[in-house]
């Protein structure tokens, strides 16, 4: 009798029963249960009431402006046509230089939201590829007086297939030279500070030079990344930079770090730092804003 | 007059930019309440962190709090200071056992507790959230056992009809033998006869050990709820009944304390609090009741079932709590100062310790438990009921392993005090009322696994199982 060849089916399992194993060679002392909960996705805060007070009081102001040049321009005509036609070219020169100064911030409202729309499209699949590429033209476009390479980019950019090959060369030809250049406008913008501050008479007026200087560092940064922001704008555009500032907290701020790098890289800040209190600190605010705001003018993702 | 219109800007602030809910979160004994509470807490705060640093640990609740553009509108989330009215929820305290350098369990809460979170979110719709601003939910989670709602039906029986039901229970198998010293008293004892403060005493002191001696062999229909916890020295006079049956002296004095007991449940829980309660986690572990046997199963069945028809009269199903349509009471309410009821909104049943089940087995402890606790909380109009498996603390990992020879799916853990991890093979987790196939005279006890490393700081939550399913569940519909 020979042997039965099929191997034997091992005895039927108790399903019902629980059973705690013994623990086997090898076994690990922690269980990793892979909990990596990913970074929340916050919403940048909403306009605050404040903006509508703004708003509120700007259009009850430019009401009543635009109602009392109407009655005013009347009592002109009634007193003289010849007054009246002054009037009337007095404040329609005003009018157009009201409607020039609205459309430049107009225009550097379209370039926050070009950026937004590219960042976003930036952030998307393969699948929105067209859209994406017609976008990053746009960017390449608005960013040519600052960018050597502008037209080798532009055609380089139809080779591109996918979104990182996109990305990638988007990030390697533009980010790249519009991030060293706004770090020379940083670098410049703190030796600035730092010769300003030791020439200021009232250490409380440091922090005033230093808002000023803030401002056109941003707009300075900000037209280098095709932005050309107007004064409107330019608030905005702080605010944006003050939302960077708060995400990237903590990764690049540490201060004896960029204080080392302003010291070596800037000419003259050295000097000047070990000299005047406080000339240092100024130093590396102005450089540091420099590179938040390239941050968020960027609308490339983080790497 | 400062002092006067601060008050009134503070009101009209909670007026207009203020949504309360009270979360009550209850289970029977062992169910987990103190973990499911520092886990929900925890993960929220770390939900909540200061811009750009809040972690995704509830997913379903982020989704709930997802804007048109994909972005949060979640603003943060903090712990409110306590206000006194309540015993604080000792959160620290419980975080710290979880996250020590040797992980532990909290020790479990014995009465009623409560912390308070505010989470800001941004309103609903551009419009609104440009021009109201962030608004400000103010989560109260009370936490208070379980077993004060087996209480609940007490409300509605005359002292006669519960000492029939109580004693008939008492006197079958597995509570006989524990009760037998109770028992033996009892038959001893003249219903009719004079009313002797010493026997009734020890009668109580009886009963009260019969029903701890029920708890502690796994069953969970105890009646009155309150009679599980320690004798303390302040204990009310009325407290000392037990169940008799008959007429006399001694069974009119049992009666008497028995109502008194009655007014004191509803006073101090059933019209101060409960009827404050507008969601309702209940917990139970059902995992451990399985596996304790026919008897234990069958009792926490009873009690779940029990318990969900006592949430869905207590709050408003339209069934009376105290032998007067629920309506009468609005009239009273407003004149005596009592709290108005208002209908609970929602009601999570939750089947707890779900890490001992391994995944493809979890939708079977869902709906056991949904065919525990459905009959008695559907079918009316009344609270809108989910049932789910979850782990507030997520001990184990999934994985599989050789048993008789066979491939099984387990879930793998360290054992408490234990260095190294194991497997644990679940067995059967039937998806409906175990057939009597089912049961084996075999009673296991559930294994305790170490919890997982837990960052001390809080800024990644604590590992879970559908506890963002829950809470979505629960709140989603008020952020």
């Amino acid at each position: 009798m020979s042997p039965d060849p099929r191997p034997a089916e091992p005895a039927p399992l108790r399903q019902q029963a629980p059973l705690l194993l013994e623990p086997e060679a090898g076994a690990p002392a922690v269980i990793d249960s892979g909990w990596q909960p990913p970074p929340l996705a916050l919403r940048r805060p909403a306009r605050t009431r404040l903006g509508w007070l703004a708003g509120g009081l700007a259009t009850l102001l430019a009401s009543w402006a635009g109602l009392a040049a109407i009655t005013f321009v009347e009592d002109l005509f009634q007193r003289s046509p010849a007054l009246g036609w002054a009037g009337v070219a007095g404040f329609g020169a005003g009018l157009a230089m009201l409607a020039v100064a609205a459309a430049g911030e107009l225009r550097a409202w379209r370039g926050l939201a070009r950026v937004d729309r590219l960042r976003r499209l930036l952030a998307g699949p393969d699948a929105a590829m067209p859209a994406m590429r017609a976008a990053a033209r746009d960017w390449v476009a608005a960013v040519r007086p600052g960018l050597p390479e502008a037209e080798a980019v532009l055609a380089a950019l139809d080779g591109a297939e996918t979104a990182a090959a996109l990305r990638a060369l988007l990030r390697a030809r533009v980010a790249a030279p519009l991030a060293q250049a706004a770090g020379r406008v940083g670098r410049q913008a703190a030796l600035e500070g730092a010769a300003l501050v030791a020439i200021l008479p009232h250490p409380a007026l440091d922090g005033v030079f230093a808002g000023l200087r803030g401002l056109r560092v941003i707009r300075q940064v900000a037209a280098l990344y095709g932005l050309r922001p107007g004064t409107l704008a330019s608030f905005a555009l702080a605010r944006r930079v003050v939302w960077t500032a708060a995400g990237t907290a903590g990764m690049d701020m540490l201060a004896q770090t960029m204080l080392d790098q302003v010291m070596t890289t800037v000419p003259g800040v050295r000097h000047l730092a070990a000299a005047i209190p406080g000339a240092g600190v100024a130093a590396v605010r102005l450089y540091r804003l420099a590179g938040i705001t390239a941050s968020a003018c960027d609308p490339l993702p983080p790497a | 007059m400062r002092g006067l219109a601060a008050g009134a800007a503070a009101r009209l602030d909670t007026f207009v930019n203020e949504d309360r809910i009270a979360l009550a979160v209850t289970g029977l004994s062992g169910a987990g309440k103190t973990v499911f509470i520092t886990s929900l807490v925890n993960n929220l705060l770390a939900l909540g962190r200061a811009a750009g640093q809040g972690r995704d640990t509830l997913p379903r609740l982020t989704a709930a709090l997802r804007g048109p553009d994909g972005a949060s509108r979640l603003r943060g989330v903090r712990v409110l200071a306590h206000d006194g009215a309540l015993p604080a929820f000792d959160y620290a305290g419980k975080l710290a056992s979880l996250s020590a350098d040797t992980p532990a369990w909290p020790a479990p809460t014995r009465d009623m507790a409560r912390i308070s979170l505010a989470i800001d979110v941004e309103r609903r719709g551009p419009l609104a959230r440009r021009l109201a601003g962030p608004r400000r939910v103010r989560l109260d989670i009370l936490d208070y056992p379980g077993e004060w709602l087996l209480d609940l039906p007490l409300l509605r029986h005359s002292f006669a009809a519960w000492s029939a039901e109580a004693l008939a229970l008492l006197r079958t198998p597995p509570r006989a033998a524990v009760a037998a010293p109770f028992l033996a008293f009892l038959a001893g004892l003249n219903p009719a006869g004079p009313a002797d403060a010493v026997a009734i005493a020890q009668g109580h002191a009886l009963y009260r050990a019969a029903l701890r001696g029920c708890a502690a062999i796994g069953l969970r229909y105890l009646q009155p709820g309150r009679f599980l916890a320690a004798p303390a020295a302040d204990d009310p006079p009325f407290l000392a009944f037990f169940p008799l049956e008959g007429r006399g002296a001694t069974a009119g004095l049992l009666a008497g304390r028995f109502a008194a007991y009655q007014r004191h449940v509803r006073r101090t829980f059933f019209d101060t609090r409960f009827r404050r309660f507008d969601r309702q986690v209940m917990l139970v572990d059902l995992l451990s009741a399985l596996h304790a046997g026919r008897a234990a199963f069958e009792d926490t069945a009873r009690a779940v079932a029990d318990i969900a028809r006592g949430l869905r009269e207590g709050w408003g199903g339209g069934l009376r709590a105290d032998g007067l349509p629920l309506a009468h009471h609005v009239p009273s309410v407003l004149l005596g100062g009592r709290v108005v009821p208002r209908p609970i909104g929602r009601v999570a049943f939750v089947a707890t310790k779900a890490d001992h089940v391994p995944a493809l087995r979890r939708e079977n402890l869902r709906n056991l438990l949904r065919a525990l606790a459905a009959p008695a909380a559907g079918g009316l109009a009344g609270p809108a009921v989910s049932y789910h498996a979850a782990a507030a603390v997520l001990a184990t990992r999934d994985g599989t392993a050789r048993i008789a020879g066979r491939a099984a799916e387990v879930v793998q853990g360290v054992v408490l005090g234990e260095a190294q991890a194991r497997a644990f093979h679940v067995g059967d987790v039937p998806s409906g009322l175990p057939p009597d196939s089912f049961w084996s005279d075999s009673y296991f006890t559930l294994p305790v696994f170490r919890p997982p490393r837990i960052v001390a700081d809080g800024s990644h939550g604590i590992p879970h199982l559908g506890l963002d399913i829950i809470l979505a569940e629960l709140i989603g519909d008020r952020l």
